[in-house]
């Protein structure tokens, strides 16, 4: 027995205060406490709802789901969806608990942390702003949809339903609503303010009064926009500024909230700017000996090309006539007495085509570059058949400038900033004109459209259309005008659309009112190695079908999956 | 008598003197029945072979009680060398060493044994009866079943072990050139299953044991060297010289003692120490040559040129769409090679042979008091590199010192051990440049007019050739301090306490940069410019441990105990900082970069755990067997209240060849040896987060910008859960098995088969519908659950033709297989049978389409099904199949197809022959069918980008029908019909290898000079032969399916062995 002694002696040795070797704790992180008492922390929690939150209202390569762009064979998305190939199993993004739960954070916190009222408010104002983009976006994409108005716990019932369509929206402007009376007029660059809660407001109501075939939400919009008109803290800039370089974009006195990428951790292939330019180069293996020969490029071209414009969208940028007026290229005197395709169809154009559209004899970067047969850029399917370029170069004859800045060239992994418009003077203006339609005030609707239409455009004259002509000139307007912005041009055409079929609440579906601008095939160019003829043909997309565009996509549909875990939840109509 | 374990002590008469007190007064006569029995009680320990005394015997035993003897003679090999540092010791401790010339001299009783060991021959002991001379010869030792192996905490005779473990020495392989022990040890040991991935230099493959438990996210085995946990970088880094054995603990019998984080198994290392005698030193160098085993061919520019053109003609483009005939002819013939250059870029970056070396020198000896044992170690591993731009040096030392106080019953023993490793390459690392030697058309030049490298994107000789570096350094320090104290006077009762303290520091340098490269015009072609990162680790950790040992026999009965508490903790502190736009690469210190590009971070983490070990052992006669195991263990992983875990095994054997049925049947004359062996425990492994039952606040540096500065964000952790009920991921083992001695014990084999469910998962609750929570619920313990069975066995046959000519076979092999026995799927992924997990075996590549091979006929094309989207199929593309034949093919089609790549069955067959000094070791090593997916470089789905090897070429046409390819083409084609996923582009990767080679020869038998205790000469080689049906696209033991890595390497070496 004393051996059991020895060892327990022993033993006991061992155990002292062993335990106490486990009391380790995180070394890398915080505690709530900390993080809703300190002013600092509490901050960067609301920069990170920012950063998780922008990419809902911006979303920059939705117009990828029109006519409007081509989608590329190396890449790029949307294909599906515009050539309706997606059934109710597409989720075209149902999921933004995550997001609101952490909106949903600072609303809870922020009212018993120690902060002072004004530095509260801005919180509490930018949580309700952000949860507003994150709705708006649900809302556009699939009409009403679950509303998580508070922090749930784990012990809560999740079994929440969809809400109305209209219960959606209200929720998204009431949100704004107390956005813009919470948030300061000004803030840090890239932070919502009192204007970007009214911009938002408009763009959400006028979405929403198609919808609801509502009249009552154009008013809204204009309400908003006479408040955000008379701060008068905006101004119409160059459009070129906007889009085409970095400083002039950040300073631009047009921005009313803008989404800034810094070259600290943002590289070319984090920014559109990587996916809207073609890959070519010097040697064999991308270009025939004659374009090699005829148009040597200096340097390679390293882009990753997934969108282009299509001859649809350049159709909508006007050229001044000779005889001063605007017409379409097509109907320009130019057309005859031009002798290159150049002088017939790119000269007098729009201003916002040269800050927008990269066609056929352009300089691009240090490069001139030629989309035409034979050329340096050219793909190699018929009738472009240029280089030997298979999927790096533009399918239609035309390549993106917006959003590209070309002072340094591009490489992927290079650091680069950028700039994303996310809400501005001009859209405020074409939506306060949208709803001025709507509510049959002509006179200032031509106004306001002609405030872009000028200054933007370059043009003289002014809107001066009425009835379905100032709607068509509106409509190209906000085409050339917004164009790879907030997938502006897809939500628009199904606004347009809503509008003619009296909204959501009359049966979408019997109306059966299929948008013509979403349904076949867009148009690319062809131009001659000359440079002096061209021809137009039609491009399928990548998988060879047209653009098919039924009226059950007046919404997306409700992704079966959560149908199935939930079963309350109800389909939308069609799917 | 066979050899006795390690805690069964011979036979003492420790009791003797006081015996002999008694019996002076009393009638001798009367004694004999209690000498009789305490003679008995002496030899019972021996086993079951003792005999039973008569009364002569005890007589004889009585008289000799004090006669003492001096025993003398000498020890050969089975050469007739002689042999030194043979230890001879006889029953009480008494022990000596014998000479250069092979004697010895001992005083001993006269009745004693006498125990002759000597590493690599097997153990002898003789009684002495009274001789006075007693010379012996010394046969090397084989595998045989007196060996002991190295178990949790202790070492066990092989006879007595009940649980499922395997010892490898690692004479076998010592002379063939592995570039580390992860290596050597594939195909050596059944169970053990070891996957190589490409053959980067300093690349260690994966080892598992019976698979591990991947579904649970635990593969790698848990490694223990010298009795302390480590990770695999400590134990790949090991010197193979300075290892004694390695031992794989497989079931929870073997493992349960390291508690919660064995379910993976374990590799249990020891390390060499010194042996008594005089000094010998060894040293031994291999010089090896390594070369690709398996690249395919890359493509060359007409071959590529046509095929552009082929893939023209089947877009709709015509047949000369993208080269004409008079361009094909000039390309055929090289006629333009400034248009037209025919860049082999293989050739270029790669050459044929790199060095390898590596270097060992150990010196070890000592008397009997203090013995010492210092093993150095040099390896160094150049690359195939063209400019050899990617090294690795190792550098280990392993010293260890062991003294004893005999009259204390102490002993002490101090380790220092260590290593350095270094390893340098190209900043762009291998799997990039490997992507672009690829992915570059020959019709990239290469080089400019003037020899200077040419402008060109992804150049992968710009990147090897980079000025720059990627390197990255590891300090391993490790000191261990050991006192053992067998107590005095209490039989079987030992003591130990060991500290650990190791340092480990891990700091890289990358200087990112390309060489400089050069447009036709000679003006620089830009790139960007040089950057440069370093970052900092240090990890110290501790290990305390104190253990008691306590054996005991009563009669035939034999008890042990063993008990031990293990301290264990450590933190690790890392920083990392960052400058870019270095204005040239003069100068790669962090000084020269552009301030304003400075970034830098770090942080720390602490670790801390507590366990408590026990094991009671018996058996009767060594032939029933019983053992209990058992780990209290305590983690800072859990919440305070769920620390504590207890991981309890049980396992049972039976020597069935002791039992006298077994005798009298004659199945003894077969199987000379027999034992049946079961096992059941339960071990666990950490899963989840650490701290999960702490609310936490995430930081994301950078996270937005706002007036133009980033700014951190801080965002909410996963959250808490208020009953805090998360603990080990707990895996039930169950093994069954038998191992045997057959034909004069020339055969020897076990074979096991193995069960194990895991259960106590951690997961989100099951089925519960909380899309609306917005985050995932916090983890808890789930009624998942899943399983694994297999087998492995072993079989062993050595034989010998005569003195001279002998040798063994091997054969192991390792089967197993996983399931979902439940899982917590949601019930939207619930309702697919064909895509959930729940109730599914694992042994599946993926869902994908079937494919029935590519259309041959129209009539196949227009009767069958197919994609909406693929409206311009033709002959040559792939055929995919309606799986549930509802007349469309979409998503619903897919199905689990092909086999898991992680390969299920692994076999390994090693032969040795030995002929005079002539040795010969051979490894043939291989895996059954796994499948592996044609990466969408080898498929060439990309078009013209993506056709880079020349076996390619071998796509569809009408004259070329039984192709490996569909006809040429794009993606765009048919919406990627070709190249969806579909089980056309599996592979089937089964492999046999030649693994490793070596023919050494001792050149003792001719020099027959004394200085050299050994002197042999080697050559060796791994990887020599290869089979396989995939060796046409890459190594079937690849890294990347694109071909986007280092290949695997074949070695052929060289060396020598050398001791004093």
């Amino acid at each position: 027995m004393k051996h059991i002694a020895y060892i327990i002696t022993f033993l006991s040795l061992g155990w002292i205060s062993c335990n106490r070797v486990m009391d380790t704790k995180p070394l890398n992180s915080y505690t709530a406490d900390d993080v809703w008492n300190n002013y600092d922390l509490a901050q960067g929690y609301v920069y990170n709802c920012y950063a998780n939150c922008m990419g809902y209202i911006f979303s920059w390569d939705y117009d990828a789901i029109t006519k409007s762009v081509k989608t590329e064979p190396w890449g790029g998305g949307h294909v599906p969806e515009k050539t309706e190939q997606i059934d109710r199993f597409a989720d075209e993004g149902w999921n933004q608990f995550s997001n609101i739960r952490s909106v949903n954070l600072i609303l809870q916190n922020v009212p018993k942390s120690p902060l002072t009222e004004s530095q509260k408010n801005t919180f509490l104002g930018e949580a309700h702003f952000l949860r507003a983009s994150i709705y708006s976006n649900l809302v556009f994409r699939f009409g009403g949809v679950q509303l998580v108005k508070r922090v749930l716990t784990v012990d809560d019932n999740f079994n929440i339903p969809r809400s109305s369509i209209k219960e959606t929206y209200d929720f998204v402007l009431a949100d704004l609503d107390s956005a813009a009376n919470l948030l300061p007029a000004s803030n840090e660059r890239g932070r919502a303010t009192k204007a970007a809660a009214y911009a938002l407001k408009m763009r959400v109501a006028l979405q929403a009064g198609a919808y609801l075939n509502d009249n009552s939400y154009y008013t809204a919009v204009k309400t908003a926009g006479n408040t955000l008109f008379a701060m008068n803290q905006f101004a119409l800039d160059d459009y070129a500024h906007l889009f085409t370089d970095y400083s002039s974009a950040i300073s631009s006195p047009e921005n009313i909230l803008i989404y800034e990428r810094r070259s600290t951790n943002t590289d070319y292939m984090s920014t559109p700017m990587q996916w809207i330019v073609p890959n070519a180069d010097q040697t064999t293996a991308k270009l025939t000996p004659t374009a090699m020969q005829k148009f040597p490029l200096k340097e390679s071209i390293e882009g990753w090309m997934n969108y282009v414009p299509t001859q649809d969208l350049v159709d909508d940028y006007l050229v001044t006539d000779a005889d001063g007026k605007e017409r379409k290229w097509d109907a320009t005197a130019y057309m005859t007495t031009g002798t290159s395709v150049d002088a017939k169809m790119y000269e007098h154009r729009d201003k916002r085509f040269y800050a927008s559209i990269v066609y056929d004899s352009t300089k691009y970067f240090n490069n001139w570059i030629y989309l035409r047969t034979g050329g340096n850029v050219s793909q190699s399917i018929s009738p472009l058949n240029g280089g030997n370029i298979v999927g790096g170069a533009s399918e239609t004859g035309y390549l993106f400038g917006k959003y590209l800045y070309q002072a340094k060239k591009l490489w992927y992994s290079d650091p680069t900033d950028f700039c994303y418009s996310v809400l501005r003077l001009g859209e405020a203006y074409l939506n306060y004109a949208e709803a001025c339609i709507k509510l049959g005030d002509e006179a200032t609707a031509q106004t306001y459209i002609t405030k872009t239409y000028q200054k933007h455009g370059g043009f003289t004259n002014t809107i001066t259309a009425t009835g379905d002509d100032l709607l068509t000139a509106y409509k190209r307007e906000r085409h050339v005008e917004l164009i790879l912005e907030t997938g502006d041009r897809y939500w628009s055409l199904l606004r347009w659309g809503m509008q003619l079929s009296g909204g959501l609440k009359q049966g979408y579906s019997n109306a059966a009112l299929a948008i013509p601008e979403l349904n076949g095939k867009p148009h690319g160019i062809a131009i001659s190695s000359d440079g002096n003829s061209y021809q137009l043909y039609e491009v399928a997309d990548n998988n060879g079908q047209p653009l098919k565009f039924t009226p059950k996509r007046y919404l997306f549909p409700v992704p079966q999956g959560k149908i199935t875990a939930l079963p309350t939840l109800t389909q939308n109509e069609g799917w | 008598m066979k050899k006795n374990g390690p805690f069964i002590r011979p036979p003492r008469f420790s009791g003797g003197s006081k015996l002999l007190i008694g019996m002076k007064i009393t009638c001798l006569t009367i004694m004999l029945p209690s000498l009789q029995a305490s003679a008995n009680l002496g030899h019972a320990n021996a086993g079951a072979d003792v005999k039973r005394l008569t009364h002569a015997d005890a007589l004889k035993a009585f008289k000799s009680f004090n006669a003492t003897i001096k025993v003398s003679g000498k020890i050969t090999d089975n050469n007739g060398e002689p042999l030194a540092n043979v230890s001879i010791s006889a029953a009480g401790g008494k022990g000596v060493v014998s000479n250069e010339s092979g004697k010895y001299s001992i005083d001993v009783d006269d009745n004693a044994s006498l125990t002759f060991t000597l590493v690599g021959y097997a153990t002898q002991e003789i009684k002495v009866a009274k001789k006075s001379v007693i010379n012996v010869t010394m046969q090397k030792s084989t595998a045989n079943l007196s060996e002991v192996v190295v178990v949790g905490y202790g070492t066990q005779s092989k006879q007595k072990v009940t649980s499922a473990v395997t010892t490898l020495k690692t004479d076998q392989f010592k002379d063939a050139p592995y570039t580390d022990i992860q290596s050597a040890i594939a195909g050596r040991s059944a169970g053990v299953v070891v996957n190589f991935s490409g053959g980067e230099p300093g690349s260690v493959p994966s080892l598992t044991i019976r698979g591990g438990e991947p579904l649970i996210g635990q593969t790698a085995p848990l490694y223990v060297i010298d009795g302390i946990i480590r990770d695999q970088a400590t134990f790949v880094n090991l010197n193979i010289n300075d290892i004694e054995n390695v031992s794989f603990l497989k079931d929870a019998a073997a493992t349960a003692v390291y508690g919660s984080k064995s379910s993976a198994g374990i590799v249990l290392v020891k390390t060499k120490s010194g042996a008594s005698g005089k000094p010998a030193v060894v040293y031994s160098n291999n010089l090896a040559l390594n070369t690709p085993s398996y690249f395919p061919k890359l493509i060359n520019a007409y071959d590529k040129a046509l095929a552009a053109n082929a893939i023209g003609e089947s877009s709709g483009n015509g047949k000369y769409s993208a080269y004409s005939q008079g361009q094909l002819d000039t390309i055929k013939n090289n006629l333009n090679p400034a248009m037209y250059p025919n860049t082999d870029w293989y050739g270029l970056a790669f050459k044929k042979t790199a060095f390898q070396q590596s270097h060992n020198l150990s010196v070890s000896g000592g008397g009997n008091q203090t013995k010492y044992y210092v093993g150095l170690g040099y390896f160094g591993q150049g690359s195939n590199y063209v400019n050899n731009s990617f090294k690795v040096n190792r550098f280990s030392y392993n010293t260890k010192i062991t003294s004893n106080f005999d009259d204390l019953g102490l002993s002490v023993a101090f380790a220092l051990n260590g290593y350095y490793n270094y390893s340098t390459q190209p900043p762009s690392g291998s799997s990039s440049i490997f992507g672009h030697i690829v992915a570059r058309s020959p019709f990239n030049a290469a080089f400019n007019k003037d020899g200077s490298l040419a402008g060109l994107v992804d150049h992968p000789l710009a990147e090897i050739y980079s000025p720059g570096y990627a390197r990255a350094e590891t300090f391993f320090n490790d000191a261990n301090l050991a006192f053992t104290w067998n107590v005095p006077k209490v039989r079987g009762l030992s003591f130990r306490a060991m500290g650990d303290y190791s340092i480990a520091s891990n700091p890289s340098k990358v200087f990112n940069v390309l060489a400089t490269q050069y447009n036709a015009d000679g003006t620089i072609y830009p790139t960007p410019k040089p950057s440069l990162s370093q970052t900092s680790s240090d990890t110290k950790a501790f290990n305390a441990e104190f253990q008691a040992d306590y054996m005991r026999a009563f009669g035939l009965h034999n008890f042990g105990a063993t008990f031990v508490s293990v301290v264990r903790g450590g933190n690790n502190k890392w920083f990392s900082a960052a400058r870019t736009n270095f204005p040239s690469t003069a100068i790669d210190q962090m000084f020269a970069g552009d301030a304003s590009t400075q970034t830098n971070n770090g942080s720390a983490s602490e670790w801390g755990e507590v366990g408590y070990v026990g094991r009671l052992k018996y058996d009767y006669a060594g032939k029933y067997l019983l053992e209990l195991n058992g780990r209290y263990d305590g983690s800072d992983y859990f919440p305070p209240s769920k620390r504590f875990g207890f991981f309890p095994s049980i396992s049972g054997g039976w020597v069935i060849s002791s039992e006298d049925f077994y005798r009298k049947a004659g199945l003894a004359n077969v199987f000379s040896y027999f034992k049946f062996k079961a096992s059941y425990g339960q071990v666990g492994s950490i899963g989840g987060t650490k701290y999960a039952y702490i609310p936490q606040y995430g930081v994301t540096s950078q996270a937005y910008v706002a007036n133009g500065s980033l700014q951190n964000g801080y965002y909410e952790g996963g959250l808490t859960i208020s009953n805090q009920n998360i603990t080990w991921f707990k895996t039930a083992s169950r093994d069954f098995g038998f191992e045997f001695d057959a034909l004069n014990k020339k055969l020897s084999g076990n074979f096991d088969y193995f069960f194990t469910r895991t259960s106590n998962i951690l997961g989100s609750p099951a089925f519960s519908y909380t899309e609306p929570l917005g985050q995932s619920l916090p983890q808890v313990l789930t009624d998942a659950a899943t399983r694994k069975e297999g087998i492995d066995f072993a079989l062993n046959y050595n034989w010998s033709a005569n003195k001279d000519l002998k040798g063994y076979v091997g054969f192991n092999a390792t089967y197993f297989n996983y399931l979902w026995e439940r899982t917590n799927e949601d019930s939207a992924t619930l309702t697919n049978p064909y895509t959930r997990q729940w109730g599914n075996n694992q042994n599946y590549y993926g869902t994908m389409y079937a494919s029935n091979g590519v259309y041959q006929s129209y009539a196949d094309i227009m009767n069958n099904p197919n994609r909406m989207t693929a409206t311009a199929l033709g002959l040559g593309d792939v055929w995919l199949q309606d799986t549930n034949g509802d007349g469309k093919i979409d998503a619903q089609d897919y199905r689990r197809m092909g086999l898991s790549q992680m390969p299920r069955f692994t076999f390994g067959l090693p032969v040795g022959v030995e002929y005079k000094g002539l040795h010969l070791d051979v490894l043939i090593q291989g895996t059954g069918s796994h499948d592996v997916y044609l990466g969408t470089y080898l498929q060439g789905g990309e078009g013209l980008t993506r056709i880079n090897y020349e076996f390619q070429k071998d796509f569809w046409t009408s004259t070329n029908t039984s192709s490996s390819f569909p006809r040429a083409g794009t993606n765009a084609m048919n919406a990627g019909n070709n190249y969806t996923n579909s089980t056309y582009w599996l592979k089937d990767a089964r492999f046999v290898r030649l693994k490793s080679l070596t023919l050494s020869y001792n050149f003792k038998r001719l020099v027959k000079s004394k200085i050299f205790s050994d002197l042999s000469a080697h050559i060796s080689g791994t990887n020599l032969l290869t089979f396989s049906p995939v060796t046409k696209y890459f190594d079937p033991e690849l890294a990347d399916n694109n071909n986007f890595f280092y290949p695997v390497n074949r070695t052929y070496s060289a060396g020598i062995r050398v001791g004093f």
